[in-house]
């Protein structure tokens, strides 16, 4: 008869376990009257819809409104709301890194312990501030029928065939961009983008016309992000072939955050919770087909593991106290000053 | 109503005593913040803010970047004036001066950019001769070659932006034309000239100085020109003054002291070319009417308006018929490409009915552009009512500060607005904010058309309701106001399809949920969703196009009247 | 003519406009029930003088009292607003609001002060019949005739029986003919109606039938007041003999001043004039002699000869102008049969004899 006890305990904790806490569901009641979050992030439009309308399925009574931008003019918008003692924003997500540690610091963050945070591995997060929701590499992206022989590594992009046919996007707007300019520039040194300056590289503001112009065969090369080149390929059936470079890639761990005098509190902790759950990183994977970095949660096709790439180490707070010495570098070597 | 002069004491009914006063401080006190405060804050901050320094100035000719940007916005203001010019001058010559047929209908069209968005101008070109556009898919799978034409390069903004001010040179000639003594080519005619003789030596010199002056305004018209540029050129890396202000206001860093210095330039120049125009419309009386009405003898028969037909009806259907139907035709595309299309309805039913940007951006724009027009109609008929009737000292203040803001490019003034209200809590990213711009944009032209209105109202009229036994503020209402209400409905329509159309200010100071029409058009398009962009543009185009459909068929008003 | 305390009394009245002086140190009063009219050539300021009364205008000084109650002191400051007066002026251009009909028009000033419908509609409907314009209350404004649209001027005025009625050139819009008949029709009502009134015009035969008083003004200053025949009888200046009835100005000097007669030697002979000023023999003066009160017959002892160089048949009588000397006389006779040009004649005066006025290098520029 013991046993059965045992056994009757067992599947009761187990249920237990699966029940929301009532801690839980106060939460999410509250959202419910709060009954929308805002979202600001650098997910491209269509993406940012399928996590919107997913969130809405999965709490029909709170509704996701969104924007979307750069890093930069997500930074500065975000920045400019602070200012103005007028913030609109609950949830923020965007590629740079040391801003993120910044705000940490500087109390723009609401300090939130998420029950979700723990899957994650300790070093690519913030903490109780901020959680990477997603990740992406920069990666080399050719036009397969312009390019015959294939790139592998940055040092091939100085071959004079590609004069004028590169594209990237703008560190100066883009967190992703901006660590990999940084990365390079510690690895190659300054001369390799001096050097790169010689080829005519355009930039551009967005990972769609990045990835457009490669596939159109306007540009031969393009320096992207690696789940918008797979994107092409796998989905639109772009004739674009993806490289992660020799030297190695910096891998941004997407930062999610709560803003701290956001104006729903309660629904962003709902979406940020949700976000980090399993039930968001698999959409992460299968729906916005890029990197998760949740401990066990899969893989994601066309794109290896983070753990397989060669990565170049970035310091990201010495890149953010840097930072405005690097653009002016950058701007003063590409002639965009 | 005969108006007399010496004897009448026009000024009369400047009686209200303690209610003018009131009127006039409270106006002279508005338009100061409207004005004088944002001018003066972007003033400090182009200094530098605390620290008075000229670096920011000095950055404009250092930095090897905005020498380049400034170089770029003056030869796409040069070069798009003289194609304006090139196109526009003859055209008005074609249209007025010739017997072509069906010259009304012409007419309309070529004025149709004053009532179209040139964000919508821009997007139709890009669809026809873009990068992605139908030249160059036809080009590369017909031809299996580059064509030279590419509308996103420095040269298509400049055509671009002749093509739409080419409406402006029109009418500015037009009105020029009009104003002529008849009597003067007639004499050219019966001495035996031909047409084009009279063209070239008689009516070409009389209406040199309307075309200067309005040379001049579309020249300080496209230095502070925005879309245009922010559509066919930013996104290649082509950019002007205002399209690189923009860039330095809505990136981190920000750089907004320096955005504060080009602002002030701008505004100089704006000022100086405004001057200008002023100097020469003063001086010459090239306002030569005649008084005898012009008949149809001065309109040349013939070859020349069969000519005339031949070029209307190509200018009309190149440059702006097709344009609009190649904007229809992406708007109802599945995706943007001219390789292969896909068609469906799909994107209106979008834009109207579930995407939630959409939505928002065209109520919010006809909420600001109904209060705004409202606001800014009120606004200008009290000051005009300070002006014309007043007699007060401060009616001088008043005058000048509401024909100010003509000078201020509206990228400056978004500039000075940020920098001067950002403080106030709840003022940023809020619509109040916003509405603030377009009435301090647009107050200039309700003062006008006020002042216009107002002078057509006798004097007597108001001191025969005083001396009747009512106060200052009943003979407002009674007879002011119903009198002036017919040439104030024009100005509120102007007025509300102008603010309708905005986005040089609007894309600097909204906010989350705030977003305007245009803005939302433009945000769709940068990120990728062209077709639904476009389906949006027609939805406001067809918005403006009821708008002023039902005015002129409700009242009678002609279209011209309403530029 | 005062009788007792005047109903409207203007003193010391000063307006400037800009740095030109239109109204100076003007004083004059009216009586209850008298009909004044303000005399004289356009930019006189007669009808600055009338906007003041009105309060339509402020001036630089002067004091504007009615029944004694003090409606304009400046500059102590005191001005009361136009539509406290109690006063109702009609305007040379009528000033009938357009966006209204003609029962509007005229209930207007009732309306604004809140009187109730139905006594509004029953005064309206008299005055229009007053003005002869009965039935026509619902007619929109624009389409009213001149005459019609001033008429609805005056009953909107009179409609509110003011204390004072102005009236500024009401009938210089409309035609010859309308304006005579207007002219007796308005005489006869502010007469019925007992309304105290001032008029302003430059029409001096317009001036002469309607008013009980005449004021002439020149330059912002009065030249002369009093009864219309009086002024035209005895005017104190050339100008005055100039702009009120015709005249010739014929200059001479005295040689007999006398009680029954001033004999004057002038241009065209010696002249008998009426006595008016005490002149002493030497005196330059001007003879005002009236073109309607010559005479032109053959000539014989006691006439002035002259030869006739112009005539203009102007309907019911002749004007011709009679060369003596190296002057040219007008006259103006009835009759209808021409004399021929070159003619010598005769010219003998008739009542109004002719009047002597001081000279004044000023005047001659008359």
């Amino acid at each position: 008869m013991r046993w059965k006890l045992l056994l009757g305990l067992l599947v009761l904790s187990v249920a237990a376990a699966q029940l929301p806490s009532q801690a839980q569901t106060d939460l999410i009641a509250s959202a419910e009257k709060e009954g929308v979050v805002i979202l600001y992030s650098t997910l491209p439009s269509e993406f940012a819809a399928i996590v919107a309308e997913r969130f809405n399925q999965a709490y029909p009574k709170i509704k996701v409104e969104w924007i979307r931008g750069s890093t930069s003019s997500m930074v500065q918008r975000y920045l400019t709301e602070v200012q103005a003692r007028r913030v609109q924003v609950d949830v923020i997500s965007h590629n740079d890194v040391g801003i993120f540690q910044e705000w940490a610091k500087t109390g723009l963050l609401r300090r939130y312990q998420s029950p979700e945070a723990r899957f994650y591995p300790a070093g690519l997060g913030g903490g109780e501030y901020w959680t990477p929701f997603r990740a992406i590499s920069t990666v080399i992206s050719y036009n397969t029928r312009h390019v015959a022989a294939r790139p592998t590594s940055m040092k091939d992009l100085l071959d004079p065939k590609y004069k004028g046919r590169i594209s990237m996007l703008d560190p100066r707007t883009a967190g992703d961009a901006l660590a990999f300019y940084y990365a390079i520039r510690n690895t190659l040194g300054v001369e390799y983008w001096r050097r790169m300056a010689q080829q005519g590289v355009e930039f551009q503001t967005s990972v769609g016309r990045v990835a457009d112009q490669v596939s159109a065969g306007e540009k031969w090369i393009g320096l992207n992000a690696d789940y918008r080149v797979v994107f092409s390929r796998d989905v639109e059936g772009a004739p674009i072939g993806v490289v992660w470079p020799a030297e190695g890639t910096v891998a941004i761990p997407t930062p999610v955050a709560i803003t701290a005098r956001g104006p729903h509190m309660n629904a962003a902790k709902v979406l940020y919770d949700w976000l980090l759950s399993n039930r968001g990183q698999q959409i992460v994977i299968k729906d916005l087909k890029q990197l998760s970095v949740r401990v066990g949660a899969g893989k994601t096709a066309g794109i290896p593991p983070i753990q397989a790439m060669k990565l170049l180490r970035v310091d990201f707070d010495a890149l953010n106290k840097e930072r405005n010495d690097v653009l002016k570098e950058f701007s003063e070597i590409f002639g965009l000053r | 109503m005969i108006r007399r002069q010496a004897e009448a004491g026009t000024k009369a009914t400047g009686r209200g005593g303690g209610v003018e006063v009131t009127i006039t401080s409270t106006a002279v006190v508005v338009l100061s913040l409207l004005i004088l405060l944002p001018l003066g804050v972007l003033l400090a901050a182009s200094l530098g803010g605390k620290s008075l320094t000229l670096h920011y100035f000095s950055q404009i000719f250092l930095r090897h970047q905005i020498r380049s940007v400034t170089l770029n916005t003056i030869l796409v203001a040069l070069g798009s004036t003289s194609l304006a010019i090139f196109i526009g001058v003859p055209l008005a010559w074609l249209v007025h001066r010739t017997r072509v047929l069906f010259s009304s209908l012409w007419d309309s069209l070529i004025i149709l950019p004053f009532f179209v968005s040139p964000v919508i101008i821009a997007l139709s070109w890009l669809a026809i001769a873009g990068k992605r556009g139908l030249l160059y898919v036809v080009a590369t799978r017909g031809v299996g070659v580059q064509t030279g034409v590419n509308v996103e390069s420095l040269a298509g903004i400049i055509g671009v932006m002749g093509l739409y001010y080419t409406a402006y040179m029109y009418l500015y000639t037009s009105i020029g034309l009009r104003n002529m003594d008849p009597a003067l080519e007639e004499a050219s005619y019966t001495s035996g000239a031909s047409t084009l003789r009279t063209a070239w030596r008689v009516t070409l010199p009389l209406a040199t100085p309307a075309i200067l002056a309005g040379a001049l305004l579309v020249f300080t018209s496209s230095v502070s020109h925005f879309s245009i540029p922010l559509i066919l050129g930013r996104p290649n890396g082509i950019n002007v003054l205002t399209t690189r202000i923009y860039e330095m206001l809505i990136h981190y860093p920000p750089e907004f002291n320096l955005a504060a210095a080009i602002s002030m330039v701008l505004l100089l120049i704006t000022a100086t070319g405004v001057a200008a125009q002023r100097l020469i419309t003063r001086n010459r009386s090239f306002i030569t009417i005649g008084g005898k009405a012009r008949g149809e003898e001065t309109r040349r028969a013939g070859w020349v308006s069969k000519v005339a037909f031949l070029i209307c009806a190509l200018y009309s259907l190149v440059f702006v018929i097709v344009p609009f139907v190649m904007l229809t035709v992406v708007s109802l595309m599945r995706y943007y490409t001219f390789d292969g299309p896909t068609f469906s309805l799909d994107n209106y039913a979008q834009a109207l009915l579930r995407h939630p940007i959409t939505l928002r951006g065209i109520r919010n724009s006809v909420l600001l552009a109904t209060l705004g027009a409202s606001a800014t109609v009120l606004l200008g008929s009290i000051v005009a009512y300070v002006v014309v009737r007043g007699r007060s000292r401060g009616k001088v203040v008043v005058d000048f500060l509401s024909a100010a803001p003509v000078v201020i490019p509206a990228t400056a003034l978004a500039v000075a607005l940020l920098a001067t209200w950002i403080r106030v809590p709840f003022l940023y990213g809020s619509l109040g904010i916003l509405l603030i711009a377009y009435c301090t944009l647009y107050i200039p032209y309700g003062t006008r058309a006020a002042n216009a209105n107002l002078m057509q109202i006798d004097a007597d009229l108001e001191a025969a309701s005083r001396t009747s036994g009512a106060s200052w503020a009943y003979t407002f209402r009674r007879i002011v106001v119903p009198l002036m209400r017919p040439g104030m409905s024009v100005a509120w329509i102007v007025l509300f399809v102008g603010m309708i159309k905005e986005i040089s200010a609007s894309i600097l100071l909204y906010g989350f949920g705030t977003e305007t029409m245009s803005v939302v058009l433009y945000e769709l398009w940068y990120e990728g969703s062209f077709t639904l962009a476009a389906s949006l543009a027609i939805i406001q185009g067809a918005l403006i196009a009821a708008v002023l459909a039902t005015f002129v068929f409700a009242t009678g008003t002609r279209l011209r009247s309403l530029t | 003519m005062n009788v007792g305390s005047p109903f409207l009394r203007v003193s010391g009245l000063r307006v400037r406009y800009g740095t030109a002086e239109v109204v100076r140190d003007v004083s004059f009063s009216v009586s209850r029930g008298e009909m004044v009219t303000l005399l004289g050539p356009s930019g006189c300021g007669k009808t600055t003088i009338l906007r003041c009364i009105a309060g339509l205008v402020d001036p630089v000084a002067g004091l504007v009292e009615v029944e004694g109650e003090t409606l304009t002191h400046q500059p102590r400051g005191i001005s009361v607003p136009p539509e406290r007066r109690g006063l109702a002026m009609v305007f040379q251009s009528y000033a009938i609001w357009p966006h209204m009909s003609v029962k509007e028009n005229v209930a207007y000033g009732l309306r604004a002060r809140k009187i109730a419908r139905d006594v509004i509609d029953a005064r309206v409907k008299d005055v229009l019949g007053l003005v002869g314009l009965g039935g026509m209350e619902s007619r929109p404004a624009t389409q009213l005739s001149g005459g019609q649209q001033q008429r609805v001027a005056l009953a909107r005025a009179i409609v509110l029986e003011p204390r004072i009625l102005l009236l500024d050139e009401p009938l210089s819009n409309l035609d010859a003919k309308l304006r005579e008949v207007m002219r007796v029709e308005l005489r006869g009502l502010q007469k019925r109606l007992g309304i105290t009134s001032v008029y302003v015009t430059h029409d001096q035969a317009e001036a002469m039938a309607l008013s009980d008083r005449l004021i002439v003004i020149r330059e912002g200053v009065i030249e002369q007041e009093g009864i219309p025949l009086d002024i035209y009888y005895n005017p104190a200046t050339p100008f005055v003999a100039n702009f009120v009835g015709r005249s010739n100005l014929i200059s001479g000097r005295v040689l007999v001043p006398a009680e029954e007669h001033t004999v004057v030697e002038t241009e065209i002979g010696k002249l008998l004039c009426r006595p008016s000023h005490r002149f002493e023999a030497g005196t330059d003066v001007i003879v005002c002699v009236r073109p309607e009160s010559l005479r032109i017959g053959l000539p014989s002892n006691g006439s002035i000869k002259g030869r006739v160089a112009y005539k203009s048949h102007q309907g019911e009588m002749i004007e011709y102008h009679v060369e003596v000397g190296g002057y040219t006389v007008k006259a103006r006779v009835f009759g209808t049969e021409l004399l021929p040009d070159g003619e010598i004649v005769g010219l003998t005066i008739a009542e109004p004899g002719p009047f002597a006025m001081p000279s004044n290098r000023a005047d001659e520029e008359v």
